[in-house]
């Protein structure tokens, strides 16, 4: 194989003419094995997938705060505001509007050349960045979800004496996750192929990787669907599990 | 038992309540009828404070819970509440339905809540049911759980919101036959209903309400046989 | 449930192959095309010739040579010279204040354009898409502070080089960065330039970080994110004089030739843009436009 490619690899240099699939071989070996550059896309989705889960823990831990935050404030009595609920729900809102009325690119920037400017892992930078993206809109579908629920479910939680918090955790919850989960795996989906955006801020995530061999290689078909080949079974991987995931709680669900 | 003074409520500028003045005494079933929309929902929805009144006072047991400084959540565990919509949990079974509550308040152990589930569930002779899921129940037998489901709470006062208008007529019989005998056995109720012969029969006393004021009350026989004022009347020829 | 799996796995493999199809057929195009560039090459090896004369006749001369050129010369947009640009590089190629592209480059390319006859239309990119331009037959020529390196002569053609460029160490003020202790630094570079390749060969991935534009390497070298810059000079000293608390080390990492790239295909342009560069090196101007540029 390698004689192959360094042989027709020559022949191509020089302008001597190949067939069609000897083309297709030494720009292949060229973009996937010559140098092990394998090694330089596996790494690259290693730090895709890393940054992957950092973002959805911060996004889902932030998400669940904001949404129980602001529906709490919404469902509190008319005339009994709570001033510091009140506060928390000024500041989410702030976040979720900021958040979702700017491109995440714009953010990125804006994480690692003005807020974390001492930082020089770029790769955590962008999971936190990403993260805190995505906090805003899991807020939103989790919201959603919880309003989603029948308020009666609530008035009838309320009415046997039992506080917010708890009907909400054994009440609410529990029926708006069915609707949450499907738009949370819409979002992971989207989560994971936004970081290749972390690309510009120096994470060395799996687009980074195949650009870096793209400008070494001066070929930009193969590292490029390769990337996209890679996503792409991702994701599939990911929609199959989270399909499994939903039968199973559609089993339990005997509504 | 329960005191209410001038208690007044709108929504969205548009008055429901204007001003009522009542007792309910310890005891009594008070049947409250009226027309669609003239806040008689919305008066036993105050009561426990579901809805918020805009002004007035409320005393329960001595406490007065408009009071912002009341835990609410105690009162409530003493006034138990039926929806015309069951709102039974769906997420769990019949047992945890009724379990729930004691347990999570701290009323009840656990093992203490699972036989007061049982003896309750015999009551409504729907103990088979127990490890049934809400939608896997008639309506009439959703609302007679939700009865039972109040009544763990060991409440002193329960409040009906129309438990049988979601009903087919066919289960009607059944969801009052289980109010018939809460009463029997000297349940203080406010029961909101368009059943009249539950009114007659069960109610020790009729309010009538329109546009948000207790326009007549009177013993059943005395309201349904003498209607004092037009609008009574006319309600009362329209229903029966 | 079986079934299903098996119809996304099918699924899968055909976009795959799809994909893969689109690819092979688009280079086999390419290698089409550079079977057909023997015979262009040999249809105007009479223009060369003709190009040469002008080259070395006076004014009128190269007019006439001018005229030849606009009958022989194929470009992708008939008429114009289009060239693909990463605008992010002064003083040879940068946006001004009221957003023109300007620079050495720049000035080399209109004089070359004009003697041409084509209009010169220039399309700004990032550095690595400027590069695929000129391989995907997007642009006729790469104009972008290019370096002469094998890799890329095997996708495109260069001129003569024009000017050489040096690669330097940009560091911020006090710091202890020198050549022999590049290796335990942290260097950041344009993605795509020969500095990010030459670094990443010499001291690994993990000490090189890659960004889109100069401008984000210079903010993070500013920020202390990195701890050096590996740059081309000329560009070096730009930045320098608008950042007084960078500073170019004395030692040179790496002396390369500037070249533009032009279109595998189009042997043609080559030449004629040779000839016309190589008239314009002669005759002084070039360097005069470097000066004008770049004052020492």
């Amino acid at each position: 194989m390698a004689e192959l490619y360094t042989e027709w690899k020559a022949l191509m240099t020089a302008g001597g003419e190949l067939s069609g699939w000897q083309t297709f071989f030494v720009k292949f070996y060229q973009a996937f094995i010559d140098a092990d550059r394998w090694q330089l896309y596996l790494s690259g989705v290693g730090t895709t997938l890393m940054v992957t889960a950092m973002a959805l823990v911060i996004g889902v831990v932030l998400g669940v705060f904001v949404a129980l935050v602001r529906t709490a404030h919404d469902q509190q009595r008319r005339g009994r505001h709570n001033p510091v609920l009140g506060v928390l729900n000024a500041i989410c809102k702030v976040y979720t509007t900021v958040i979702r009325g700017t491109p995440v690119m714009v953010q990125l920037l804006i994480f690692s050349f003005v807020i974390f400017v001492n930082s020089r892992n770029f790769t955590m930078v962008g999971a936190f960045g990403l993260g805190l993206n995505s906090g805003a809109y899991v807020s939103e579908i989790i919201r959603g979800g919880l309003m989603s629920v029948d308020p009666g479910q609530m008035e009838a939680g309320r009415s046997l004496g039992m506080n917010y918090f708890t009907v909400m955790r054994f009440i609410i919850i529990p029926q708006a996750i069915k609707a949450i989960l499907p738009a949370l795996g819409n979002e992971f989906i989207i989560l994971l192929k936004d970081t290749s955006l972390i690309s510009v801020i120096g994470g060395k995530e799996l687009i980074y990787a195949a650009q870096g061999i793209l400008s070494r290689t001066y070929e930009a078909m193969y590292p490029l669907l390769g990337a996209a080949a890679i996503y792409l079974v991702l994701v599939m991987a990911f929609t199959w599990l989270l399909g499994r995931l939903e039968r199973r709680l559609r089993k339990s669900d005997r509504r | 038992m329960i005191d209410v003074k001038n208690l007044s409520k709108s929504f969205d500028g548009k008055p429901v309540l204007c001003g009522i003045t009542e007792h309910i005494y310890p005891g009594e079933k008070v049947v409250i009828i009226g027309p669609s929309g003239s806040g008689k929902s919305t008066f036993l929805r105050c009561l426990n404070l579901l809805e918020t009144p805009d002004s007035g006072e409320i005393t329960f047991d001595g406490a007065v819970i408009t009071d912002p400084k009341v835990k609410i959540d105690e009162v409530r565990r003493q006034m138990g509440m039926v929806f015309q919509h069951f709102n039974l949990f769906p997420n769990m079974t019949i047992r945890k339905n009724i379990m729930l509550a004691p347990v999570q308040t701290g009323l009840m152990k656990s093992d203490e809540a699972a036989e007061n589930a049982m003896a309750l569930l015999r009551r409504v002779n729907l103990e088979d049911k127990a490890d049934a899921y809400p939608s896997q129940l008639s309506g009439g037998q959703k609302q007679r759980i939700a009865i039972v489901r109040a009544l763990a709470m060991k409440p002193k006062v329960m409040l009906f919101d129309e438990p049988t208008s979601a009903l087919d007529p066919e289960m009607v019989g059944e969801v009052l036959e289980v109010m018939k005998e809460l009463a029997a056995e000297g349940m203080t109720m406010v029961v909101v209903t368009h059943e009249m012969g539950f009114a007659r029969e069960v109610g020790t006393r009729v309010l009538f309400m329109g546009d948000g004021t207790i326009m007549e009350q009177n013993t059943p026989r005395e309201l349904f046989e003498h209607p004092q004022c037009e609008r009574l009347q006319s309600f009362l020829a329209k229903v029966l | 449930m079986k079934l299903k799996k098996l119809l996304a796995i099918a699924l899968a493999l055909v976009m795959v192959l799809a994909l893969c199809a689109c690819g092979s057929s688009s280079s086999s195009t390419t290698a089409d095309s550079s079977a057909s560039t023997d015979t262009a090459a040999a249809d105007t090896s009479a223009a060369d010739t003709a190009a040469d004369d002008a080259a070395a006749a006076d004014d009128t001369a190269s007019d006439d040579a001018e005229e030849v050129e606009e009958t022989e010369l194929t470009t992708i947009n008939a008429g114009k010279l289009t060239v693909s640009m990463s605008a992010d590089f002064p003083p040879y190629e940068n946006l001004d204040d009221s957003g023109d592209i300007v620079g050495i480059e720049v000035d080399i390319m209109s004089l070359i354009a004009e003697q041409l006859g084509l209009e010169l239309q220039i399309d700004d990119m990032d550095f690595d898409s400027a590069l695929l331009a000129v391989q995907q037959g997007k642009s006729d020529m790469v104009v972008s502070g290019v370096t002469i390196t094998e890799e890329r002569k095997l996708v495109m053609n260069f001129t003569d080089s024009y000017t050489t460029a040096v690669q330097v160490i940009v560091v911020p003020e006090g710091s202890e960065v020198t050549l022999d202790n590049l290796g335990d630094q942290l260097i950041g570079t344009q993605r795509g330039t020969t500095g990010f390749i030459y670094c990443e060969d010499d001291y690994g991935s993990d000490h090189v970080v890659g960004y889109d534009s100069y401008t984000l390497v210079i903010q993070a070298l500013l920020n202390g994110q990195v701890d050096c810059v590996v740059m081309d000079d000329s560009v070096a000293r730009a930045y320098v004089a608008e950042n007084p608390s960078l500073s170019i080390l004395d030692t040179e990492y790496a002396v390369e030739e500037y070249a533009f790239g032009v279109d595998k295909n189009n042997t043609a342009l080559l030449d004629a843009v040779n000839t016309v560069l190589n008239a314009l090196i002669d005759d002084g101007t070039v360097q005069s436009i470097i000066d004008q540029y770049i004052s020492e």
